[in-house]
């Protein structure tokens, strides 16, 4: 370089350090330009940890570890498109809360102490021991999750049952996905979700119930905006949501009258005749009864309980009678109700009356929750055995010992208790120790503020977990320090049913461990035989997954090993070891051929009366509060999306606000009010105030994201999923005192 | 640990995992067969222009606002694949909303924004150091990262809020459409993360054309349908199309103004403004003085507010280079002449800095030249006049350009009158605070001459001053809001009477205590006590109040300018 260039450079500068710090390149492996600073040396696939869309993360490797990521363009699901969760997979690593060495908390102190891995597995064994020797080895319970793989599930249910004489273990699942799975078993003969994403792009209308799939499911979203049919698209919710706003049609019912929809909708159907009567003769049972009961919901019915418009409903039932391929969807809206199981039902009756089933761009389609909900659904060994069995049978535990090598005693005869009886049961002294993995209890159960008390009424509590500050690790005992999503191998299980890999990408900090080791440990301590000491390596137990599923509706076998995964985008289950001897579709969906898991092949319309809600608004309590999530950049309890600074940007600032219907706002003289006191009878929170007319009147909205949230809920379950109602409760609003 | 675990050199189990956890295999068992992976182009190849922009048009982004549904998925694309450093965003997602009391049915919309890549950028005419480009074809508006000192001013300009300026690096970055990318025939990050194609890159014309974004959009908005309280289109020619083929909502206004936060302080310039303003009033008080009353504003008196006027010009000029990020490079800052302020600022208030120290060489010079050359050193001292005055001269020019600076930016509270009139208010304020000084301190240094009434006649300017002054803030921007900027004005007087309750306060308490009440205790009580010591003192105290008073004031001109930029961005 001259001089000349040399001073004109100092004058002006377009070259430099800070020039190069931006600068892209190719970034070989198929990505496209990259910085030129994170450019990588590999590449590996792997699948998000967050939701259940399931999507396929690429991973920027630079000498085995992820500095980027980006998403896949080849995974089959989301086909090179992530939400803002995904594309920040790795930051939640990098926090500075991870637990990295186990903690004890001091007998003396009361403070929680770093401890070894030695002393902490010690303390494990003995803490449980002492509570099972002295109350019996029911005292003894474990909450798991729908965050983990599932050969992770797999050994903690195997371990706490089979080896530590557990009778009761749930898991967070219980809190997004119980109701979709036992609507499914009741009416399938299996917890079957039916179809595949492919569905969302042949359906000529699309019903999202209770779902703000923009928001909660973006790149689900993305499947609907491909489809080259210009659906119809029915948004059924409460409050005019981000997917409410982008659908074509809104039905802005009621809160909790969706049952009288659905039946007053297939009332209605029936009246057209637009049922085909064909299909309800050869596939299904239980429809005269259905018919005679459909006789309850005259259409004043259905327009006076649901407040709808009725050239609105009429045109909704139009929609569904003309349309060839129509598919329903539906999440939490539907699932975290006190009568979510029938209403997940009136779905499907209305699928099978009007056969929308086993067909392109038809189903009563529930999108699961958490990235690995549906591994958690069959394979937890908690509210079924494992593969989808039941622990009642003494064929099915005798098929499970004879696969895993046990005696066939050291299998539980009965059911676990749901995740809130568990919590009853603590309350009650008949529960003197949890164990609880990877969720975060004292933040995302429902009335949370009752969750003091149950920590005072336990002997020893343990967390796993891969932060020390979430409000469960904070009271807890005894904390293990798990690896992450990122940190480790294993499947999980998408919401369409499909197996994909997840890897290990990044080093765990300090001597923080596998949940997978972690089990290993413990097996190792308490000198279990088989089938722990044959569980080495999480395909050592994906082996035995495919044994127990061998010949049932979740088939795995015919998933030759873990590499077929990565090659083949995932594989859905069923595939069976014949179906895999030919090609087969990368996009499956169940029930082709009208024949259903229930003995005699038939599917059944299940139904019932609505009930009223528990807590009904009055003049002391007046509004209804629903939860949900608040942006999709946010999940649930934000212990690890809370942690990215970019993510932080993506919601709104200044804290969780009220939303409230602007009319309320005048009327409750609460213009701008800085902040508002929400009160129900169980708890109060002070939040800031946001007019909006996406909430109707006499209907308010928080994020459940806030820990606050849960001190207001009310506990209601659903009778036969045990799911927590989040979705409605009376709370009263009150102007703020001025900060 | 892993010792107490080993037993007789035999690795525990925990030792095996920690190593196992330790161990990294991804690599091996898989990049290898994906290494030869596809060629990326081609996936996105119906959102980018195949061909380069003619004459007379440029790159543009588009968005399409029917399929936004605010997933965000565009700001974490380019924070990833832009490699941007912790917190940084390069676009937003903002959200607006209809419906009041009275309005059934809500409509939302959310809105994602980058840089506009303008058809005249206001960030590359103020740029004092020409650290941006305009690519003559692409229309680009580069941002040359090592040319750049930091000076923040292109944030100032900027009607969107689009540099962000980076503590770390001491530079400001921004967007650059990914051109890189595009070069190679691959979709800019934001275009490839969006699931839902709501964002493309097209050719528009910029000239020419009634759709040329300047001269279609005056007076109109980027975002049509945002009512009020946004940056007249005008202004830069902002290139993004918002498209949309829904029926626009009445009434939509961003979500974020229900909680306005306030703008970031800029304390180093605020502290500089105000600082050579003091200074500038100094040298004009003291002409004032010298010619009003020729004979009793003694040489003491004009050396001290000479020597005030330094001191109070200097600081300033220090302190306003604390506002570089980069401030070993500031000597770029004469190459934005032609179009910038702030260049003209910084090299007008160099000339300001070199004529101070003449007059303070001027005006010394006969108290410390050697005794030979007394002859030579009252020819230069006869110089000092014309040197004070032409440091007064220097100090307006680099006055206008200071106010000029604020004025150009189209901010409704930074509009030329108003910044003029606060500007040159504190200049009248601060230097008759200083003439009043240097007066009292004059009279008390000349053996003990008693403090006469014109010693006290700037005290009197000051009061009326900042009684003026104080009743202006309080009158025009906290109650009588008018004219088109209402919107924007409505926004400062909520920051003002929320968020920045406590400053105004102080504030207003400042100018009250010493502006107000000690200049009357001090007019009534020095005249009766008729001792100089105390009344320089007293003086002191009132000149130093007032300062920090406008301190203060000048803190509030930053953080509580409020024109909202996009939606989301505030």
């Amino acid at each position: 370089m001259s001089l000349g260039s040399k001073l004109l450079d100092l004058i002006r500068a377009h070259d430099g350090p800070l020039t190069r710090d931006l600068v892209r390149r190719p970034g070989r492996f198929g990505l496209g330009q990259v910085p030129e600073r994170l450019a990588p040396d590999g590449i590996a696939t792997s699948v998000c940890g967050y939701c259940s869309t399931g999507c396929g993360l690429r991973a920027h490797l630079r000498d085995g570890e992820a500095l980027n990521l980006s998403p896949d363009p080849d995974y089959p699901v989301n086909r090179g498109m992530a939400c803002p969760k995904g594309w920040e997979a790795l930051s939640a690593l990098e926090a500075e809360d991870r637990a990295t060495v186990p903690w004890i908390r001091n007998p003396v102190s009361g403070k929680l102490e770093e401890c070894t891995w030695d002393e902490a597995i010690t303390r494990f064994v003995e803490g449980m021991a002492a509570v099972q020797s002295a109350y019996g080895p029911e005292a003894v319970a474990f909450l798991g999750t729908g965050q983990i793989p599932t050969e992770e599930l797999v050994f903690l249910g195997s371990l706490a049952k089979f080896g530590m004489g557990m009778v009761d273990g749930d898991g967070n699942t219980r809190q997004c996905m119980a109701t979709a799975a036992r609507a499914y078993k009741e009416s399938f003969g299996f917890d079957a979700p039916p179809y595949s994403y492919a569905d969302f792009e042949a359906s000529d209308v699309i019903v999202l119930v209770g779902s703000n799939l923009c928001v909660a499911h973006p790149i689900l979203w993305e499947r609907i905006c491909r489809n080259p049919h210009r659906p119809e698209i029915i948004v059924i919710d409460p409050r005019r949501t981000e997917t409410a706003i982008a659908g074509r049609r809104h039905l802005a019912l009621r809160p909790k009258s969706d049952l009288v929809l659905f039946y007053g909708l297939a009332a209605r159907l029936l009246e057209r005749g637009a049922v085909d009567r064909e299909f309800i003769a050869r596939h299904t049972e239980g429809f005269e009864a259905f018919t005679a009961f459909l006789a309850d919901f005259p259409l004043e019915r259905v327009l006076a309980e649901t407040g709808l418009e009725p050239t609105d409903f009429e045109a909704f039932v139009d929609c569904i009678a003309k349309g060839e391929r129509v598919s329903f969807w539906w999440t939490m809206g539907v699932n975290q109700s006190h009568e979510g199981v029938r209403v997940a039902q009136a779905i499907i009756d209305v699928c099978l009356m009007t056969g929308q089933i086993g067909r392109p761009g038809t189903g009563p389609n529930s999108i699961t929750g958490q990235c690995n909900a549906m591994g958690s659904r069959i394979f937890s060994n908690t509210s079924n055995l494992l593969g989808g069995r039941a622990f009642e049978s003494p064929e099915d535990r005798a098929e499970v010992a004879a696969i895993l090598g046990m005696p066939v005693e050291r299998i539980p005869t009965r059911v676990s208790l749901a995740y809130d009886e568990i919590l009853a049961g603590v309350r009650e002294g008949r529960i003197k120790a949890l164990w609880i993995v990877a969720t975060n209890t004292a933040h995302s159960w429902i009335d949370s503020s009752s969750i003091a008390e149950i920590r005072e009424k336990l002997d020893f509590l343990v967390v796993q977990d891969m932060y020390t500050t979430t409000e469960t690790a904070r009271i807890a005992d005894l904390v293990l320090p798990a690896a992450a999503w990122g940190e480790k191998d294993g499947t999980f299980i998408n919401s369409e049913r499909r197996i994909g890999r997840i890897r290990k990408l990044r080093r765990a900090p300090g001597q923080a461990l596998a949940d997978f080791q972690i089990f290993r440990l413990i097996a190792d301590r308490l000198g279990l035989g088989a089938p722990f000491d044959r569980w080495k390596e999480p395909e050592d137990v994906f082996d035995s997954m495919k044994a127990l599923s061998r010949g049932r509706p979740c088939d795995l076998t015919g998933i030759r090993d873990y590499p077929m995964l990565d090659g083949a985008g995932g594989v859905q289950w069923p595939l069976s070891e014949s179906m895999a001897e030919a090609p087969f579709d990368t996009e499956r969906r169940l029930f082709a051929d009208g024949v259903f898991f229930r003995e005699g092949g038939r599917a059944l319309f299940t139904f019932e009366a609505p009930r009223p809600v528990a807590e009904p608004v009055d003049g002391e309590f007046p509004f209804v509060l629903l939860t949900g999530r608040g942006t999709s950049a946010q999940w649930h309890t934000e212990t690890r999306t809370g942690k990215s600074s970019v993510l932080a940007l993506l919601k709104p600032s200044g804290g969780t606000r009220l939303q409230m219907n602007p009319e309320d706002v005048r009327r409750l003289d609460l213009e701008g009010a800085e902040s508002v006191e929400v009160q129900s009878r169980r708890g109060r929170v002070r939040v800031g105030l946001w007019p909006t007319a996406a909430v109707p009147q006499g209907v308010v909205f928080l994020e459940m994201h806030d820990a606050e949230t849960n001190h207001l809920t009310y506990p209601d379950f659903d009778p036969y999923s045990r799911q927590p109602s989040y979705k409605h409760c009376a709370v009263a609003v009150r102007t703020g005192r001025l900060v | 640990m892993s010792a107490a675990a080993t037993q007789g050199g035999v690795p525990s189990l925990v030792d095996l995992l920690l190593a196992e956890q330790r161990t990294l295999r991804a690599v091996d068992e898989f990049s290898a067969w994906h290494d030869a992976g596809e060629a990326h182009g081609g996936r996105f190849e119906s959102l980018i222009p195949s061909a380069l922009p003619g004459a007379g048009q440029q790159f543009a982004f588009a968005v399409d606002l029917d399929s936004c549904t605010g997933c965000k998925a565009c700001v974490t694309a380019c924070h990833s694949l832009n490699g941007l450093e912790v917190g940084e965003t390069w676009r937003k997602v903002g959200e607006i909303e209809s419906g009041g009391a009275g309005c059934s049915t809500a409509h939302r919309q959310t809105v994602t924004t980058a840089c506009h890549h303008c058809a005249e950028p206001a960030c590359l005419e103020g740029c004092p150091v020409r650290a941006y480009e305009k690519d003559p074809i692409t229309g680009f508006v580069i941002h040359l990262d090592d040319q750049c000192i930091g000076c923040h001013y292109c944030q100032l300009m900027c009607p969107y809020d689009v540099p962000q300026f980076s503590e770390r690096l001491g530079i400001v970055r921004k967007c650059d459409m990914c051109h890189s990318r595009l070069s190679a025939g691959e979709a800019p990050a934001c275009v490839q993360g969006c699931p839902n194609e709501a964002i493309s890159i097209e050719i528009i014309d910029i000239t020419g054309s009634p759709d040329a974004p300047r001269a279609s959009s005056q007076g109109a908005m980027l975002l049509p349908v945002i009512q009020g309280g946004m940056p007249r289109s005008a202004l830069t020619g902002p290139t993004t199309r918002y498209r949309s083929a829904r029926e626009p909502a009445p009434g939509l206004r961003p979500v974020e103004g229900f909680s306005p936060t306030p703008s970031e302080p800029h304390t180093p310039l605020a502290a500089m403004l105000v600082l050579t303003q003091a200074s500038i009033g100094a040298l004009l008080f003291d002409l004032l003085l010298a010619a009003t009353f020729p004979a009793s504003y003694g040489r003491e008196a004009r050396l001290v507010a000479l020597g005030a006027a330094v001191l109070l010009g200097f600081a300033g000029l220090g302190v306003g280079v604390l506002h570089l990020g980069r401030p070993q490079w500031a000597f770029r800052a004469f190459l934005g002449l032609r179009t910038s302020w702030m260049s003209r600022e910084i090299v007008v208030f160099g000339g300001f800095a070199a004529a101070l120290v003449a007059a303070l060489f001027t005006s010394t010079i006969e108290l410390w030249a050697p005794q030979g050359a007394s002859e030579i050193a009252a020819g230069i001292a006869r110089l000092d006049p014309a040197a004070r005055a032409s440091a007064l001269a220097t100090g307006l020019v680099g006055l206008f350009c200071s106010i000029q600076i604020y004025a150009v930016t189209g901010r409704p509270l930074w509009r030329a009158d108003r910044t003029a009139l606060r500007f040159g208010a504190t200049v009248v304020l601060l230097g008759a605070a200083v003439a009043a000084f240097s007066a009292s301190v004059g009279a008390m240094l000349d053996a003990g001459s008693p403090p006469t009434a014109f010693a006290l006649a700037p005290l009197a300017v000051l009061f009326g001053m900042v009684a003026a002054k104080l009743a202006w803030e309080r009158g025009r921007l906290v109650h009588g809001v008018v004219g088109h900027d209402e919107a924007a004005l409505a926004r400062t007087r909520l920051l003002l009477d929320h968020p920045l309750a406590a400053l105004a306060g102080l504030r207003r308490r400042l100018g009250l205590v010493c502006g107000l009440g000690l200049p009357v205790v001090v007019l009534v009580f020095g005249l009766m006590l008729d001792d100089a010591l105390m009344q320089s003192g007293a003086v002191l105290l009132c000149g130093l109040g007032c300062l920090a008073g406008e301190l203060v004031e000048r803190d509030l001109f930053f953080r509580s300018e409020a024109m909202r930029g996009m939606p989301g961005s505030l």
